[in-house]
């Protein structure tokens, strides 16, 4: 279906780029035709060609830009789907300036027929077309015709090959240049102290985007002074050779308008550059990875020598059983998150995890998700979507059909909000995150909580449940987390600890 | 009604006036090398095809010379556009730089830093080409038009006559066909806007959806969405297409039209208008695209204009933020030292905190209490000169805030910050805020560079920021929360450790973490936009603020 539509439209832009040159070419050819017509000159069948290769242009240049449009759109869509489906089991790309990329990388890659291919064919036929009808017709003018065609394949060429230099080169400043910005605006506190402190400066990166306006504007001038010196030449071939008819026209009319049919190609090469570095980049970072789940009910979790890989604290020794609550408290940085990231499988880490009985099977170092444990973000992520989607995400699912099968009721969602202290989110029908109503920082806290409660997992990974909420807010989900606690093996990681929690282990990794 | 950012953008094209009207100056010159070569083209075809005359050298030089006109300055106009491109990107990056100069972390951490990459890579880089191009390229579409049928009334007035009455229909179409697409975009815009974006949201998702084995529900749902989408947008683009399918239209029928009357009066099949000849006729049939070439450049220009528009969105309220100096800055100007103050009516807007009285003395240690969200940093800022206020503070300040920052860079490079300091005295300040071992066990001590991922812990980067600042000349120390997000204990050891290294110092305390009261001879409260200010002993003393 989308290698047909992609046909298609590559069809329509041929007829669209060859008819458009053929009328100028045909028209010219007529009004030379009939300035030195006998009697006997058919003018009527040109007048029609004329006026059929005009609807022809308009109709495949509206029916062009329709069907590439569509398939734009389509093929867009299945490379995000590929590449989302690619992704299952990764974490989440969290930096902005990575889906930034992803976004775009997807639209280079999906935007290649429409903006390169489909008009690099037409002008490459265009230019067949033409050589062959020398070849036909005026043979006699051939060789001022092959001086043109070469010089302007190498320009063409030349265009491609060191467009491709030039945006790679442009790539890796832009890549450096945001990193160098990255680290600049996140070092913003400090600034004040700093002797002659230095702002960003994208000189470099604008220098180079420019270069490739400038070179581009070189092949046009020299696409120009080629067509213009083969017009002249042949002229001056014609006037040598005594040849007067009207057919012979069409040669320097073509070349006259050489940068219209042809030069406009110039400016699409950078698509092609982009299609070549974001197929690149999308292919190499975004391997899939083989994700196995360990679909065991857990009751016991044991720890041995147990940490994130790369990580430099130390090694944890603790066993967590259900109906427990354990603490992993910690400053902010001393690897909380990575911990429990670590113990859901999310990460790879080092030393032992052991699940059920002593002897129980062991979690690979490898990336092995734990299916029946909750890994609960210290941001939890709020989809763009309706709320009841957000709380839904939670559920398990029995089979694979349920986008829209309601297990959980609403009113049992509207319940658990409240029990969190979320009453003011009563509308589940309510557009919540990107597009929507913003959640605030508290308030997506105790979306997490409400998931973790609807989930049916053992197992419960909280980390900083409670940084930034208020104290009848804080009390709340200690209720919530004692209540979690009767049925499952509740671990939080934090440096807050609120009163009215009894731990049954304490794991301070600053003092580790 | 004109916002604030569409006024800007007006200013500052007026600034490149002068710059725009020379290259529209050479653009025209070269626009009439074009036609002028047109024309001689012509005449070269006439005399041989017609009256096979052969060669006139005069006409062939004549083409050859304006031929040379067109490519050269065509190619003038082309690198005066990108110098003046190049002129505007540095001049808005020059004043995004002086606004980051003068507001400093109170500017750059209302942001995110993908936003600042976003101004340095995308909006100044937008709003240069709007200027520069689409700009010119807007006056040219429309002189470059008048021009051809000013030149092609003397040679047929018919054509002409034609060409006029046709030629406004053309913008007049675009524009009611660009309107519909533009209602026609609005209707659906919550739904594009929502159901496009699905895609990264769910990138950003993953760790949630890979904890809820929800990944192929939302593929699910993302394939639906795309669907929806791309039906609507289809339905959106297939009326925009029209517009530019209007001028294709009649670029191509009046080509076709003018071919075919050139041809039946050259025939004598028709009589309409003044007599044609073939030199006439050829030129007209060059001519006549060109008077919707430019306009078809415009339209592939178009989206220039919307990216400059989100790019104001996002720029202008930078530019704008530039802060007033203060009207009372202490008692001296910025450099000296700090001398006593004693403030009344202190006010900060947006937020606003008011203050009737407020002192400072030298040495003085102010606890600065408030919820969170009361306005402490704000207070902060504005006392550093970095926000709009009444006052702000004179002499070396230095901050300490929340969240360490440890550059990439070596350890020496972190502490000095562009001074000049000998080892032995950062190994002293190493010692005295407790990190000594810990930098001696890495590899290459203070050259050891940080990297992206610092090994240190919460507490050890807060004690490392520490250092940094104690070795920076000052007068005034401000803490803005620096144990906010440490646990109790890294809280307590590293509260005492600031105490001990800065109880000579003047210091403004900001904590919503308790602290003993006998650091501190004054209280600062922020509460409901009020800052009041009560002296300790006071307050210990059980008596309410007033």
């Amino acid at each position: 279906m989308l290698i047909k539509s992609s046909f298609a439209a590559l069809l329509l832009a041929i007829v669209h780029a060859v008819s458009g040159l053929t009328l100028l070419l045909v028209s010219s050819w007529f009004i030379a035709a009939s300035s030195v017509a006998g009697l006997n000159f058919n003018y009527m069948l040109p007048a029609v060609i004329i006026r059929a290769l005009a609807l022809m242009r308009i109709a495949s240049g509206y029916g062009e830009m329709w069907v590439s449009h569509h398939q734009l759109l389509d093929s867009l869509a299945n490379i995000r789907l590929n590449l989302f489906n690619d992704m299952q089991g990764r974490s989440s790309v969290s930096r902005a300036s990575d889906t930034d990329k992803l976004n775009y990388q997807s639209e280079d890659v999906a935007s290649i027929w429409t903006g390169w291919i489909n008009q690099n064919a037409g002008a490459l036929l265009s230019i067949l077309f033409l050589t062959i009808f020398v070849l036909w017709q005026l043979i006699e003018f051939s060789v001022p015709w092959f001086i043109f065609l070469i010089v302007s394949l190498v320009i063409y060429t030349w265009l491609i090959m060191s467009g491709l230099s030039l945006a790679y080169k442009k790539l890796q400043i832009r890549v450096e240049l945001e990193s160098q910005i990255e680290h600049h605006f996140d070092a913003a506190s400090i600034w004040h102290m700093q002797k002659n402190l230095q702002h960003p400066n994208a000189s470099a990166f604008y220098n180079k985007v420019q270069s490739n306006h400038k070179k581009i504007e070189w092949a046009i001038s020299a696409l120009l002074i080629i067509s213009l010196f083969t017009v002249t030449l042949l002229v001056i071939k014609m006037d040598a050779l005594g040849n007067y008819s009207p057919i012979v026209m069409i040669l320097p009319m073509a070349l006259m308008a050489s940068v219209d049919w042809f030069g406009r190609t110039f400016f699409s090469h950078h698509r092609l550059h982009d299609y070549i570095l974001g197929k690149k980049s999308i292919n190499s970072e975004y391997r899939n990875d083989v994700i196995i789940r360990l679909e065991d009910k857990i009751d016991r979790l044991e720890l041995k020598q147990f940490k994130p890989r790369y990580s430099l604290s130390k090694a944890i020794n603790t066993v967590y059983k259900t109906q427990q609550l354990h603490l992993i408290s910690g400053s902010s940085g001393s690897g909380k998150s990575r911990l429990f990231q670590a113990i859901s499988g999310l990460i790879k880490h080092d030393g032992k995890l052991i699940l059920n009985s002593n002897s129980g099977e062991e979690k690979g170092p490898e990336k092995q998700l734990l299916d029946d444990v909750l890994y609960v973000e210290q941001t939890p992520y709020c989809l763009s979507g309706t709320l009841r989607q957000n709380i839904q995400v939670a559920q398990k699912l029995e089979s694979d059909l349920l986008i829209e099968a309601p297990v959980i009721k609403d009113s049992k969602m509207l319940e658990l909000l409240n029990s969190v202290g979320l009453s003011e989110l009563s509308n589940l029908n309510q557009w919540v995150g990107t597009g929507g109503r913003q959640l605030s920082g508290g308030e997506t806290k105790r979306l997490g909580i409400v998931r973790a409660m609807l989930s049916t997992k053992s197992v419960l990974l909280l980390d900083e449940p409670f940084e930034g909420l208020d104290e009848t807010n804080i009390n709340k989900v200690v209720d919530v987390i004692n209540n979690l606690k009767q049925t499952r093996c509740v671990i939080i990681a934090s440096h807050i600890y609120p009163q009215g929690l009894v731990f049954d282990s304490v794991v301070d990794l600053d003092s580790l | 009604m004109e916002t604030e950012g569409a006024i800007w953008l007006k200013q500052l094209q007026s600034r490149y006036r002068y710059s725009l009207v020379k290259l529209l100056m050479v653009k025209l010159g070269y626009f009439i090398g074009q036609i002028a070569c047109f024309w001689y083209f012509s005449s070269l075809m006439h005399n041989l095809i017609v009256e096979h005359e052969g060669l006139k050298d005069e006409t062939l030089l004549s083409f050859v010379m304006c031929s040379v006109v067109w490519i050269v300055l065509r190619h003038i106009s082309e690198s005066h556009l990108s110098k003046l491109n190049a002129n505007v990107e540095l001049m808005l990056q020059h004043q995004i730089n002086s606004a980051l100069d003068t507001q400093q972390h109170a500017l750059a951490r209302r942001y995110s830093s993908f936003f600042w990459q976003q101004v340095y890579l995308k909006h100044i880089p937008s709003i240069a080409q709007y200027v520069s191009q689409y700009t010119s390229q807007k006056y040219i579409s429309v002189i470059f038009p008048l021009f051809v049928i000013l030149i092609i009334i003397p040679i047929n007035w018919f054509v002409a006559l034609i060409l006029m009455i046709s030629l406004p229909i053309v913008p007049i179409f675009m524009i009611l066909v660009g309107h519909g697409a533009a209602e026609l975009h609005r209707k659906h815009f919550i739904s594009l806007e929502r159901l496009g974006g699905l895609f990264v949201d769910r990138l950003k998702a993953l760790t949630l959806l890979t904890s809820f084995n929800q990944h192929d529900v939302e593929s699910k749902r993302l394939s639906k969405a795309s669907q929806l989408v791309n039906r609507q947008t289809m339905r959106v683009v297939s009326l925009a297409f029209l517009s530019s399918s209007v001028l294709d239209f009649f670029a191509t029928v009046s080509m076709a039209l003018v071919a075919v009357y050139i041809g039946f009066s050259l025939l004598g099949e028709l009589s309409i208008g003044p007599d044609i000849s073939f030199h006439y006729g050829l030129y007209l049939l060059l001519v006549t695209p060109l008077l919707f070439a430019e306009l078809k450049t415009l339209g592939r220009l178009y989206h220039q204009k919307s990216e400059a528009e989100a790019a104001v969105d996002a720029i202008f309220p930078i530019i704008n933020s530039v802060v007033e100096s203060p009207l009372f800055k202490g008692d001296s100007i910025k450099g000296n030292s700090f001398s006593d103050i004693g403030w009344i009516d202190f006010k900060t807007s947006k937020p606003s905190i008011y203050a009737d009285k407020l002192d400072l003395n030298n040495n003085d240690s102010v606890f600065l209490t408030g919820n969170s969200g009361a306005g402490k940093s704000v207070l902060l800022d504005a006392l550093m000169g970095l926000r709009k206020s009444t006052h702000s503070l004179s002499g070396q300040v230095v901050l300490i805030s929340q969240k360490p920052t440890i550059l990439p860079t070596s350890v020496r490079d972190n502490l000095l910050m562009g001074q000049d300091i000998p080892d032995s005295e950062l190994w002293l300040m190493l010692e005295q805020v407790q990190l000594l071992d810990k930098v001696k066990s890495l590899p290459l001590g203070l050259d050891s560079l940080m990297g992206e991922n610092p090994m240190l812990s919460g507490g050890e980067a807060q004690r490392l920021n520490l250092a940094r600042a104690l070795l920076q000349p000052f007068d005034i120390l401000l803490l803005d929360e620096p144990t906010a997000h440490l646990t109790e204990l890294q809280h307590n050891q590293l509260a005492l450790l600031i105490h001990e290294l800065t109880q000579s110092k003047t210091r403004i305390w900001a904590s919503h973490k308790s602290l003993p009261l006998s650091w501190f001879n004054r209280n600062w409260l922020i509460k409901d936009g009020l800052l009041v200010q009560t002296d300790v002993q006071a307050e210990a003393q059980g008596k309410q603020p007033c």
